[in-house]
């Protein structure tokens, strides 16, 4: 059983254009600012923010949009503690600008599939009193091999300093929405409250933890998080592109993936991580991967200096750039995701994530 | 392993490849080869590196790369005998075939946010360059064969089922400590001195 309303399923992006004067002097602006204000607030609320750090200068350099990325990050950081319980050792991290967009092979462009940024430590959890699996303990789905540092990104971000050869867009996936749906198609009944649908989730969790001797992924993805018990939809492509490639013990030891990998339900996606992904979906909501971009997607068309952020647990979020993209990553982290407050915070995604997809309608 | 692999004697030795490359990188642990009963191959890797540590999760790294182009160079050099000279991109891409590629290519990008697919890819150009040479040497290309000859015969044997050839089986572990390859092939194209730390406030 699926929702017809798209009411509510799809992530709400604002764009803030930061004042000039605030960026000649983020120090002495202060926080008092209503775009700062109703930019926290927004992020808060579960929707996503770009905020367009130009100012009135015609071309500024990426290391003086580095800056003021830092500057109006840092900023909502100190609201979001202030306002809306985030936790108070949450930091921003900010990483180095990249060189270029890894794509597949040859490739001049490439769509990263939904993912969730340093997902191997950073995805979506239920509140520690509702997990029956031991997976709040430490909220870490794999830890021997990761990109950079293993901290907990809570908001996921990056500065656009090279849009290359054109302009990028990001998308947006409410993902307590599409747990919702899948429960619903899973038991032919929505959920009664947001602590069913946190079972739901943390089993679904226990699950691609029990596999993962199977399908090797060190990231869930949507098929997992959607519950799909069939290992190849716990397959995360390389990249994750949706041009890509899987690894060679993943096609030597999961049966049927190679098939799922030549074909997809809908015929209409193209690279074998596109193709896998449309068997997720399909399992899990019932949807093929275009019917799913098309209920749940919101898009960001990003520009030069535009800083994206949005919910790195309660979103995923992909992309398709440029083969000569250049950002710089930027995060709002905790090291350790567990305590008071981090439950407190969790519990607002939760209940609030809840209401928006129309609570037990 | 190889989508477009040219059978099972091509398929052997491109696995007997990354077998013994695999073996001989001080930063990896090898199992086995497998050869799948849905006719997939692929050699088991680990590493014990702490990716905590830069030194070490770059080694690790430059080890996986060679392994993983290690399959298509041993099909151009000792199966088809080809001493390879000027290669481009395609040529690599070509023997590797896309999996493989790609899975050297995914280790690449996992030492810094994004480098540019121009420097991976000549990186993975440069590795296969350097592991091709290694593989030409006669001995560690009679090697290469005889662990083919194993693996293939072993499929011969059971056309059906799994089937393995481990490096630590007595006679196979006897054949691999007699290579002479080097213990690590370096990156020069994708590294940045700055693997781990970020600003943060």
């Amino acid at each position: 059983m699926t929702t017809e309303t798209t009411e509510g399923v799809r992530v709400e992006v604002l764009k803030t254009w930061v004042p000039a004067s605030w960026l000649a002097d983020p120090d002495g602006g202060g926080l008092d600012h209503s775009w700062l204000g109703d930019a926290a607030a927004h992020l808060a609320g579960g929707g996503s923010v770009t905020f367009a750090l130009r100012g009135d200068d015609a071309e500024p350099t990426s290391t003086e949009l580095i800056v003021r990325a830092k500057a109006a990050l840092a900023a909502v950081t100190t609201l979001l503690k202030e306002r809306h319980a985030l936790p108070a050792d949450a930091y921003v991290e900010v990483d180095e600008e990249s060189y270029g967009t890894p794509t597949a092979p040859e490739g001049r462009s490439r769509f990263l599939l939904p993912h969730q940024d340093g997902a191997h430590s950073s995805f979506l959890t239920p509140r520690a009193v509702n997990d029956r699996h031991g997976i709040t303990e430490t909220r870490v789905y794999s830890n021997t091999v990761f990109f950079k540092r293993p901290s907990h990104k809570m908001y996921q971000g990056f500065l656009i300093t090279r849009p290359g050869k054109f302009p990028g867009e990001t998308y947006y996936y409410d993902l307590i929405a599409m747990l919702h749906d899948a429960y619903a198609r899973r038991t032919g009944h929505p959920p009664r409250d947001a602590v069913e649908l946190e079972l739901f989730l943390g089993d679904n969790i226990a699950r691609s933890l029990e596999l993962a001797d199977v399908h090797r992924s060190r990231y869930l993805t949507v098929g997992s998080l959607l519950g799909s018990e069939h290992p190849a939809h716990h397959v995360l492509p390389s990249g994750p592109r949706a041009e890509s490639e899987l690894w060679p013990e993943q096609y030597a030891s999961i049966p049927d993936i190679w098939r799922q990998v030549e074909a997809c339900p809908c015929g209409l996606c193209e690279g074998p991580g596109a193709r896998l992904m449309c068997h997720g979906v399909t399992a899990t909501l019932g949807l093929s991967w275009p019917q799913t971009r098309a209920r749940y997607e919101a898009a960001v068309t990003g520009e030069r200096g535009d800083l994206l952020i949005g919910n790195n647990l309660t979103q995923k979020h992909a992309a398709f750039s440029a083969r000569d993209r250049q950002i710089c990553p930027v995060c709002v982290v905790v090291d350790t995701p567990v305590g008071p407050e981090y439950e407190a915070w969790l519990d607002q995604q939760w209940t609030q994530g809840f209401d928006r997809v129309g609570g037990a309608r | 392993m190889k989508r477009e692999h040219d059978g099972p004697v091509a398929l052997s030795v491109h696995e007997a490849g990354h077998l013994v490359i695999a073996h001989s990188q001080e930063a990896l642990t090898v199992g086995e080869s497998i050869w799948s009963d849905q006719g997939f191959t692929y050699t088991n890797v680990g590493s014990e590196a702490d990716w905590t540590k830069p030194a070490e999760k770059v080694r690790s790294i430059a080890a996986q790369v060679a392994v993983a182009v290690a399959g298509g160079a041993a099909e151009l050099v000792v199966h088809r005998g080809v001493l390879p000279e000027e290669l481009t991109v395609e040529d690599v891409l070509a023997e590797t075939g896309s999996i493989d590629f790609q899975l050297a290519q995914e280790w690449l990008a996992l030492q810094r946010h994004d480098p540019s697919q121009d420097a991976i890819e000549a990186e993975v150009l440069d590795v296969f360059h350097l592991v091709a040479a290694a593989l030409a040497d006669r001995g560690t290309s009679a090697l290469v064969s005889e662990l083919a000859d194993r693996l293939l015969a072993r499929r011969r044997r059971e056309e059906n089922g799994t089937v393995r050839l481990g490096s630590t089986e007595p006679e196979v572990a006897a054949l691999l400590a007699g290579a002479r390859l080097p213990a690590e092939y370096p990156l020069t194209r994708t590294t940045t001195a700055n693997l781990i730390s970020v600003t943060t406030h």
